[in-house]
């Protein structure tokens, strides 16, 4: 118990900003009652700031004592000098304190969402925060959206999609997903923006309102929730599923190699510890396979758009050959128009082009799979920013890349809109 | 706005005994003098300016040496871009400051050229940024080669491009006194966090992270990678003797073509009259932990005024 308190002492005082980085938890054993005495008087010398968590009685106990970074040296100088054995039983305090304020963090009760409009858009949130948001957005504009489940993650979370409609019967549709790669955060954050800039749009904006009269928008924001989990938790730098692997301790298959389309073929790698694995066969992934069931059974998907981060490009397939698509004039003259409309709002720049020429082979993609069904406007992108942050965008940045990519994503759905097919 | 000075970096010795290539070069060099001249000194240079002058040079070098393959390429494909975040990494070392660093701009122009027996060079021309900042600087071409031997060998890159505003010293100064002014060695953890965030006291800490990171980048960069810096896992100061700073740094690093964030861990130096130098860098197999929702750290919470 005592432990506890001490732990819990800890964790209080690193909220307020004190450090632990290098300090040290040795287990000392005294072999003889003189030994002890000596430890008792180290411990009392002030300027080491010796913290005693056990105390030693018998020659038998141990006494455990945490040896700030800065004392380390004399300490052991000294137990080694008179021939006290010790052992290091925490090698970086700090580290443990930081593990347990993640703990801390992530098993905190859920923060209640009072209402989509007084949520921080400027701001990260977990998977918890993402799923309570949902159902409020759902619960505040009835008539407009509605949360569906399409299946289940590997570690059995629940994959959420949100579907904007206006009424009709299976319209034709336009899909957004964000958080395929988990270790991409501004794209979770802006899937919640811009599903609220939709809701609270439509009526207000003529733009959307006429794509939601005729259509319906789908949006998947979490679209790896074990991935993002564990980014939150373990790894920020985590990108595949989470699935465990045969034979390998390797977790994980990188879900934007996982479809249906050059399965297999140079772009992807067949190494379960590569972070672009492609699995053991395509579809292995349940994430994957829940909106490939989705897709096909829907089967009037006009638009894809997939969002990852980061280096600020707008793709069109394909990427697992360079043999060029079909549409690829239209295609390539709409993310023209889409990235000028981007750039428009504060002057960030994109490069756009097929996937393979603009940034490398892939095999086994997300929308060369899409495109092969049929849908013709199948696009990526890769957010802010170029790389001077990557994947840990500033929060800050948050709003700003929501607010110029809707206004691409918007030009494609306008297209989509006024050109069916 | 404040003039910019013209720094003009020296050739190096890439082409010892390559005939082919030293006719380029002179054609080259003429492009570079051109630039050195004094009426171009306190001026702000134009990127029509030197776009046509090394269009020229290049065209030239072609007359002279039709065998060279030469390709030109579309400014949006991968292979100029990687090329051109070489140029970038070596030029934020060798510039070597804290404070004031190289990002990879628009490229307006990109040609590569084969060399038969040596390897791939890329000659690329940047686009203007409209309002230069005070921290950034800006690179105007860049010539990148590629050797394709058995053993690695780091890109050789010569470039144009103009320095970084007089200010920067003054502030590069200030943080040198305070640093030498502390009583207790500096150490951090995560800059920036998994939320991007960098605390103002710890935002030297990433600046001098970020520069030598930029050696290991351009020293592991071919032409099937695209290095960038994601945070510093933690760095610690280390006593010295003389008047540098150094500190044992820990970086993650993401490769875009493989996908993979890896660590590193290097030793390096720092003062204002020296720049940065890392001391030697080596891949690291321990792996810190990096949870999402820790927070950056730093002990002394602040430095002492």
């Amino acid at each position: 118990m005592k432990g506890l308190f001490i732990f819990c002492t800890l964790v209080l005082a690193a909220f307020s900003n004190d450090s632990f980085i290098g300090d040290q938890v040795l287990r000392i054993t005294a072999n003889s009652e003189e030994q002890i005495y000596m430890l008792k008087d180290l411990a009392e010398l002030d300027h080491l700031q010796l913290d005693v968590w056990r105390e030693a009685v018998k020659p038998e106990d141990s006494m455990d004592i945490h040896v700030p970074h800065s004392s380390l040296q004399t300490v052991k100088a000294f137990l080694e000098s008179h021939g006290i054995s010790y052992s290091v039983m925490i090698e970086d305090v700090q580290s443990v304190v930081d593990h347990e304020r993640a703990e801390m963090l992530a098993a905190r009760s859920t923060a209640q969402i009072r209402s989509t409009n007084s949520f921080d858009y400027a701001n990260y949130h977990t998977l918890e925060e993402i799923y309570n948001w949902m159902d409020e957005l759902a619960s505040e504009y009835p008539h407009l959206v509605t949360k569906e489940q399409i299946g289940s993650s590997y570690e059995g979370r629940p994959l959420y999609i949100l579907k904007f409609s206006t009424g009709g019967n299976n319209r034709p549709s336009i899909w957004i997903d964000t958080g395929i790669h988990s270790r991409e955060w501004v794209t979770q954050a802006t899937g919640v923006w811009m599903a609220k800039k939709i809701a609270s749009d439509y009526g207000n904006d003529e733009s959307i309102t006429s794509i939601l009269d005729q259509m319906d928008i789908f949006i998947e924001i979490v679209t790896n929730p074990d991935g993002f989990h564990f980014t939150h938790t373990k790894n920020r730098m985590w990108r595949k599923t989470r699935s465990i692997n045969a034979g390998t301790s390797c977790v994980g298959v990188d879900p934007n190699r996982n479809w249906d389309a050059g399965f297999g073929g140079p772009g992807a790698s067949s190494q379960p510890c590569s972070e672009t694995y492609r699995g053991p066969r395509a579809n292995s992934e349940k994430e994957v396979k829940a909106i490939v069931d989705f897709v096909q059974a829907h089967g009037n998907i006009k638009a894809f758009v997939s969002i990852h981060s980061y280096s600020q490009l707008l793709l069109y397939p394909y990427g697992y050959t360079s043999t060029p698509v079909p549409d690829k004039q239209e295609l390539h003259d709409l993310a023209q128009r889409a990235v000028s409309a981007l750039s428009s709002l504060y002057g960030t720049s994109y490069r756009y082009g097929s996937i393979i020429t603009t940034i490398y082979q892939a095999s086994g993609g997300t929308i060369d799979w899409t495109y092969k069904q049929g849908i013709k406007y199948s696009y990526t992108f890769e957010l802010r920013d170029n790389g001077r942050y990557g994947f840990l965008l500033p929060a800050n940045q948050i709003i700003p890349t929501a607010q110029e990519t809707w206004l691409a994503v918007k030009v494609i759905m306008e297209h989509t809109r006024d050109n069916p097919y | 706005m404040s003039p910019f000075k013209w720094v003009v970096l020296g050739l190096l010795p890439l082409i010892n005994g390559f005939a082919l290539l030293k006719d380029h070069l002179q054609s080259f060099e003429m492009t570079r003098t051109a630039m050195d001249s004094e009426n171009l000194h306190n001026e702000l240079p134009h990127s029509t300016l030197h776009l046509e002058e090394a269009e020229a040079a290049l065209e030239k070098s072609m007359e002279l040496n039709p065998d060279l393959r030469m390709e030109k390429l579309n400014p949006a494909n991968y292979r100029a871009t990687r090329a051109a975040q070489v140029a970038v990494h070596y030029l934020n070392y060798k510039q070597g400051s804290l404070f004031c660093h190289f990002s990879r701009r628009k490229i307006e122009n990109a040609t590569l050229e084969e060399i038969p027996g040596v390897g791939n060079k890329y000659f690329l021309t940047f686009i203007e940024d409209e309002t230069p900042s005070k921290h950034a600087t800006g690179v105007y071409t860049a010539e990148i080669l590629f050797r394709h031997t058995i053993t690695k060998m780091a890109p050789e890159v010569n470039s144009t491009y103009y320095g970084c505003v007089k200010n920067i010293s003054e502030d590069e100064n200030t943080f040198y006194v305070r640093m030498r002014k502390q009583h207790q060695l500096v150490a951090g953890k995560y800059i920036p966090d998994g939320h991007g965030n960098i605390p103002t006291e710890m935002e030297p800490f990433w600046h001098l992270g970020y520069t030598a990171s930029s050696y290991i980048m351009w020293k592991e960069s071919n032409e099937s990678t695209l290095f960038n810096m994601e945070t510093v896992l933690s760095f610690q100061q280390l006593e010295t003797e003389n008047d540098s700073l150094a500190f044992d740094y820990v970086v993650l690093l993401h490769e875009m073509v493989s996908q993979e964030v890896t660590q590193w861990t290097m030793q390096v130096c720092w003062s204002p009259f020296q720049g940065v130098k890392v001391l030697h860098y080596s891949q690291s197999s321990e792996n810190i932990q990096f949870p999402g929702d820790a927070k950056a750290i730093m002990s002394p919470t602040s430095l002492d005024k």
